[in-house]
């Protein structure tokens, strides 16, 4: 017989009755001795709380619509901080600072054409359909990330691949070379991107860059595109995404509710920005032909 | 000249805890449940926090959990059914201590399916197997996949465990439930770090440690300012984080005292929280770490809420923070204006 794992006890009405009437008997007795709860705490000295000023409130407010506004969000990204002047939301002094990355992330959310571009290069390889949602939070799987790492180093690595078709479909788009300040001909896209495929799958080893950056990073770009099409399936239905981020003490939260696409998206610019600009810095560094 | 209409955010879930007293009485658990607690919510106040935060545009779901809410009995019917006759989806959070077998597991879940619960979240691991079988686990879960309820297992992670997803998927009545249903295993079952309440008392799996390796791969925190949750003292938190308990900042107030909109709205006000959202404690840990190299982070935690709890505890991660936070105040407001756009 299988071995029953747990403890579990049944017992008849009464004396269940009997056992719960003894048990809040106790439970009032112990809890007035202060037994029993994990001791909240209520009041600290030094509350790290930081309150937004009004102009910080009207940042966000005008950010806010942008997603809706078309135009306004062409002119955001092609200048940031010079649209929040011209809007009255910063002054002309502001020493406010929007990256690289941001204007990307801007760019690439409300994008669908390059969304598409980049969620069907999924479908070219079915062995990614099998990892979704494996890389976020709670859920961070390190054998896994340590199969691919496996994988990037042989020749014939289905990840490098990957990483090359998606770092092409960025690369070749003029507004991305363009926010990422990628000063490259047309006709240089194809081996551009090739090499900083190369170096983002580790095959260029640098200093400072670990491997497992890397890796990240490759599993980024997948998981990004997988959880676009997923997302666009399940997440808008009836918001009951079976999603992550468990919370196992309480088994709190199962769904989901967060906005996971643009979170990912935002993961995925963070990691490409950063990869672009030490691969063009580490370009620049050698010496030329 | 300036006419943006004001931000207005909401959060998309209210989670309540209308009971600590639960069936179990895990080590570790982060509210102290066991069966001896006393005390819930009185069930008209469940029903009028419902009504409160149905009126938030953006709520979309009602979760109730604790302490054990199957405990209620006909009140979770009754709020359950409340909560889905304004609209929302529904999830009961249980250890799944009345499924003792089918029948009985059919029995309690019809009377919710009828009253419109969408999921059922199971919690099983080492230490919930103590107190209730993992057979009741699977019972619920079929029961509640035959009647239509979407459900999920979350079990405990920790380093040296019985009870794992593999046990899980291969026990019987878990072949008859993917057998008969269609489900996705790894969407069905899920492992989540099993949070040590005091440093040190979990030992946790290393693979799951956060450090400047893996850093990035970690994504803003999605419970705070999106969920608000209601304890058993009528305190609304700022999430449903495992430690809220031990974080001050995250508590709200007292809903006999404030309206729940009022305080919702002041604490979306706090820079921290928004940031938090965005970028998640482990980055701002990172972060603040490469301002002070003395602040000791790394392969410590593994829970998102575990060193969030460390953020807001310790003395020089909170000295960084107030110097230094204006440098990505910008970039921060911008993202947070995405994800909830």
């Amino acid at each position: 017989m299988k071995e029953q794992l747990g403890g579990g006890k049944r017992h008849s009405s009464t004396r269940r009755k009997f056992l719960e009437f003894l048990g809040t008997a106790t439970g009032l007795l112990l809890t007035s001795c202060g037994h029993g709860f994990v001791k909240p705490i209520n009041e600290t000295e030094d509350p790290l709380i930081i309150e937004l000023t009004d102009q910080e409130k009207q940042l966000l407010s005008f950010v806010s619509t942008l997603p809706k506004d078309h135009a306004l969000r062409s002119q955001f990204i092609e200048n940031p901080v010079a649209t929040l002047v011209q809007h009255g939301i910063v002054p002309q002094d502001s020493q406010l600072n929007i990256s690289k990355a941001n204007r990307l992330l801007f760019y690439l959310v409300g994008n669908t054409e390059l969304s598409e571009r980049l969620g069907a290069i999924v479908h070219r390889y079915s062995a990614l359909s099998q990892i979704r949602d494996v890389m976020t939070n709670d859920r961070l799987d390190v054998r896994f990330l340590r199969e691919v790492e496996k994988d990037l180093a042989s020749p014939d690595s289905l990840w490098k691949r990957v990483i090359e078709d998606q770092v092409y479909v960025l690369v070749s788009d003029p507004k991305v070379r363009e926010i990422l300040e990628l000063k490259i001909e047309d006709s240089q896209i194809r081996e551009y991107a090739s090499r900083l495929a190369a170096a983002i799958s580790g095959s260029l080893s640098k200093d400072g860059v670990r491997p497992t950056v890397v890796l990240a990073l490759a599993n980024v770009f997948v998981v990004a595109n997988v959880n676009w099409k997923v997302n666009a399936n399940i997440h808008y239905n009836a918001n009951v995404n079976l999603n992550v981020n468990v919370n196992a003490n309480t088994g709190g939260n199962s769904i989901g509710s967060r906005s996971s696409m643009v979170a990912e998206w935002i993961q995925f610019v963070d990691l490409f920005t950063r990869h672009a600009q030490e691969f063009t810095r580490h370009a620049q560094e050698q010496p030329g032909p | 000249m300036n006419t943006v209409r004001p931000w207005k955010p909401g959060p998309s879930c209210l989670t309540i805890l209308p009971t600590f007293r639960c069936t179990a009485a895990c080590k570790n658990c982060c509210f102290g449940s066991h069966p001896w607690v006393p005390g819930r919510i009185p069930q008209e106040d469940i029903l009028r926090y419902i009504r409160e935060a149905a009126r938030f545009e953006s709520l979309s779901l009602v979760v109730f959990s604790g302490g054990e809410c199957f405990l209620l009995g006909d009140d979770l019917v009754e709020a359950v059914a409340l909560a889905t006759r304004l609209g929302l989806a529904t999830r009961c959070v249980t250890n799944g201590y009345w499924a003792s077998s089918e029948k009985a597991a059919l029995h309690r879940l019809i009377e919710l399916r009828d009253a419109g619960l969408t999921e059922l979240n199971l919690s099983t691991g080492d230490h919930h197997a103590q107190f209730v079988p993992i057979e009741n686990i699977l019972h619920g879960a079929r029961a509640a996949a035959q009647l239509g309820i979407r459900v999920a297992i979350m079990v405990e992670l920790q380093a040296e465990r019985r009870v794992t997803k593999q046990v899980l998927l291969e026990h019987p009545l878990a072949q008859r439930l993917f057998d008969e249903h269609d489900l996705d295993p790894n969407e069905t079952i899920v492992e989540s770090p099993w949070v040590a309440m005091e440093d040190g008392e979990v030992p946790y799996d290393t693979n799951c440690l956060i450090n400047a390796d893996n850093v990035h791969l970690r994504s803003g925190c999605d419970s705070i300012l999106s969920t608000i949750v209601v304890t058993p003292q009528k305190e609304l938190f700022a999430c449903c984080g495992i430690t809220a308990e031990k974080i001050p900042e995250v508590k709200l107030g007292l809903l006999d005292q404030a309206n729940m909109h009022d305080l919702y709205e002041a604490a979306c006000n706090d820079f921290i929280k928004i940031w938090l959202a965005v970028d998640g404690p482990e980055k701002i840990v990172a972060w603040a770490a490469q301002k002070d190299p003395s602040i000791e982070w790394e392969n410590r935690f593994a829970h998102q809420c575990d060193i969030c709890r460390f953020m807001y505890q310790s003395p020089q991660i909170k000295r960084v923070i107030r110097e230094h936070y204006q440098e990505v105040v910008g970039d921060v407001l911008l993202r947070f204006a995405l994800l909830r756009s």
